[in-house]
Parts: structure tokens; sequence; C-alpha cells
């Protein structure tokens, strides 16, 4: 009499193009979750002594180059390796690998580098430890790095120390839509990401240009005819016309209603103006981010489910 | 020879503050010209 | 019916609880009756046409311009007067 049984599976590979067959067969598919392109493979194993002793679960899937979109973020270029294991006390997911070459959410960015491992109790399958491994972010040319760190998942807020290096400010200048700024310079700094039920925020993050500093340029008809009345915005708009700066530095913070507070300090001079005489700027920059979101998504030309969940966005009464 | 004035850059530096808020101008510019329609004159609201 | 007469009678037909503002930014009717049902088509056509000049100046979709209309009519429309929430005319309070 056999003392153990033991039950092996190997789906179909499923090809996205062809239709997403997983999204008609798993009941509990994320509706905002939609897959274009890609592969996926997918096998697993169950061992179950017929002795009472625990059964053994192990399951391999192979996400190969998917496209899609998750509620307004369209993603390419996602392919990992989910490594599954469980028995009847815990389970255990692995992420050895996960890359995601592009994505769009207003912002472009990518690619993702992403490992990490999760472990929890089955009666608490969603309060378990989430292990990162060095994560990284391309955005802008620069680099988003978060070191190894464990997340607690029992916890109610996280606290995520982002790196930033090199973030090109031409980059970052071209993609927002005020175009009467541009500008060149490296950009390093640490932003600590506190994310909790309240959201997503920031509080004494730090930004500073790497040395010797870069150039700015604001150039606005809107200024321009200011300056002619306004003698502060006249020097202003003179300085700022090509702004040699040698220090940019900036506290950062973020609430979660999307409130982004920059307390910049530039010191520079405009060659042209006064001879070259250094000017020192202290500007508070305010922006409220999601509204900088919706009117990117609303610009960029993107697919009609996207922009039809951003106009339904538009339509749900601002929160107080 | 002739003197030639050389006008030192006066280096005491400019010290400027600036309250700087973005506002999105696609969402403001088209409810500024929505505001058109609905005011009474508009005939349409 | 002309435009002209549709705008005049836009506001009584309102208050009557004829007519009523809906999500997408177009009138809708709420009790059918024929001149309820020109008013709403000679304006709607009217505000079509506004909402597609709207969006070519600023290059977004007038679907857009449509959403952002709709929300504000809502939000606008005085006590009393009808509104369609979710697909139901409801008396906004």
């Amino acid at each position: 009499v056999p003392d153990t049984l033991s039950l092996s599976w190997q789906l179909a590979d499923v090809f996205l193009l062809a239709g997403n067959t997983l999204m008609t067969t798993l009941a509990d598919w994320p509706e905002l979750l939609t897959l274009q392109r890609g592969r996926i493979k997918h096998q697993g194993e169950l061992i179950a002594p017929l002795s009472g002793e625990p059964y053994q679960l192990s399951s391999s899937t192979e996400l190969l180059d998917l496209t899609g979109f998750y509620d307004t973020t369209l993603f390419r270029g996602l392919s990992s390796q989910l490594q599954l294991s469980a028995d009847a006390v815990q389970l255990q997911l692995g992420i050895p690998r996960l890359t995601l070459q592009q994505f769009e959410q207003g912002v472009v960015g990518g690619p993702l580098q992403l490992a990490a491992d999760y472990r929890a109790q089955w009666d608490a399958p969603a309060s378990g430890k989430l292990e990162l491994h060095d994560n990284e972010l391309i955005l802008f040319n620069g680099r988003i790095k978060l070191p190894s760190m464990v997340l607690d998942l029992a916890q109610q807020e996280w606290l995520l120390p982002l790196h930033i290096h090199q973030l090109d400010l031409q980059q970052l200048l071209t993609q927002h839509p005020t175009s009467d700024l541009t500008g060149q310079g490296l950009i390093n700094g640490q932003i600590p990401l506190i994310i909790s039920a309240r959201g997503v925020e920031v509080a004494r993050g730090r930004l500073q240009a790497e040395e010797p500093g870069g150039r700015l340029s604001y150039r606005s008809p809107q200024a321009k005819g200011m300056a002619a009345t306004n003698p502060g915005m006249k020097t202003i708009v003179a300085a700022l016309d090509d702004f040699h700066y040698s220090v940019l530095s900036s506290d950062v913070s973020y609430s979660t209603d999307g409130h982004l507070t920059l307390a910049l300090r530039l010191e520079g001079r405009n060659p042209a103006m006064e001879g070259g005489r250094p000017v020192h700027l202290n500007i508070t920059l305010e922006e409220n981010i999601p509204a900088l979101i919706t009117s990117l998504q609303l610009t960029n030309q993107l697919n009609e489910v996207i922009q039809k969940r951003v106009r339904e966005r538009l339509q749900r009464p601002r929160q107080p | 020879c002739t003197p030639t004035v050389q006008v030192a850059a006066p280096t005491e530096p400019i010290t400027i503050n600036l309250n700087v808020k973005i506002e999105h101008e696609i969402l403001i510019r088209v409810d500024r010209e929505l505001d058109q329609l609905f005011s009474d004159s508009s005939g349409l609201f | 019916m002309n435009l002209q007469q549709a705008m005049n009678a836009l506001g009584p037909a309102k208050e009557q609880g004829l007519i009523g503002e809906q999500i997408n930014g177009y009138l809708g009717v709420v009790q059918a009756n024929a001149e309820a049902q020109q008013i709403v088509e000679l304006i709607n056509d009217a505000r079509r046409a506004e909402y597609s000049r709207i969006a070519r100046d600023n290059n977004i979709a007038v679907a857009d311009v449509e959403a952002r209309a709709g929300q504000r009519a809502i939000e606008r429309t005085p006590a009393g007067q009808f509104v369609k929430l979710d697909g139901q005319w409801v008396r906004k309070r």
C-alpha cells in the first residue's frame, strides 16, 4: 500500500496575446489587472503522506515579458519567477528576481529590479515577514535604491529609506508638464518613505545637486509680463533666465493627501546679470502630485481603459 | 597709459525669497473655460 | 422649438423636475414629455459643440471635458432639482 500520495501538474503555457485563460479560470483574478502580452508557465507538486504527517506543496510560476496595466499604471516587460512552498502550518513565496522594463503612471520609469521572500503562518497569511533584497528602480536616468530590509506586515506602518543616485534634472524637467523651466544637474539624496493605512508620506527627505552644480533656465511669458511692473519679479526673471548654480539643495516633505513641499536653497549667478553677481534663492515650492499625475495622464495618449479610469477618478468628489 | 577703471562685480549676494505653488494648467484651463459655460449668460446650464 | 427657446425653457423645466443633470455632462429627461425631449436634444447638441471646442483647445479627449463638466453640473445643481446618480434620477437634497 503506497504510504504517500504524490500529485504533480504542469499547466499548458498561457500566451496572453491569445487571451488570458487565467482570468477566466481563476475566480479571484484582480479586476484592476489586465495582461495583454507575454507568457506564463506554471508547474507544481503536492506530496501528502497517507500516514497523516503534514503535506508538502510546492509550485513554480514563471512570468515572461508580460505587458499590461494595473488600474491606471501601464507596464511592459515584467519577468519573474514565483516559487511557492507551503505545508499545513506556513507558506513561503520566493521571488529570486523580478524585472520590470518600464512602467507609466503619468511619469515614465524603469527598469525596476526586485528580489523578495515572503514567509507567513496560515493562521495570519497577510501579516508575515517580507524580506526585500537590494531593490532598484531607474528613474530619470538615475537610480532609486532600497537597501536590503525586512518588512513585518503585522505592523501598522513601514519605513522605506530610499537612496537617490544621480537623477538627471534635465530628464525630470522634460517629463514635467511645466515647459517654462529647463536645466541640467545630477540630484542625490535620501527620501524616507512612510507607508501606512493613511497612505504614503515623506518627512524630512533631503535632495541636493552633485558638485559642481549645473544650470537652470526659467523663461515664462507670464513671469516676463509681471516683471515689467514688479521690480522684485524683474530680478528673479533676470537671474533665472540663465542661472549657473553651485548649490541646489532641498528639504522634501510629502503628505498623504498628495501635497509635495520642497524647501529649495539655490546659490549661483547669471553671468549676464550685474557682472555675474552672486544670487541666493530660498524657494518654497508646493505641488499636488495626484493633480500632476492626472494632468500628465490626460495629455499622454494612453490606452482607452486607463483613460476611462482616469476620467472616473475625475468624477469622484474630491476628498475634503 | 590710460587707467582703465575695472568695476569689480559687486560681491555681496542678492538674496531672494520666493513661494511658488505649481498649478496644473490643463485642469485649471479646462475648469476656467467651463466656468463660462456654467455662467447664467451661457444658456447651457 | 429652436435653441433660443430651449435655453429660455431650460431653467423652468429643471425647476419643474422635467429634466436634470447627468454625470456625463449632458441633460436627461426625468419625466417624458415632448417639450422636455426637445429641450434636452437642443441643449445637449449645443453643449457637445462647446465641449469639443474646449477639448481641441487643450488637446485632451472630449470625454475628459464631459466628465469634468458632469461632475461640476451635479455639484452645482440646487437642492430640489434632479440629478442622475448610478442610473437613478434622484432629487438633490
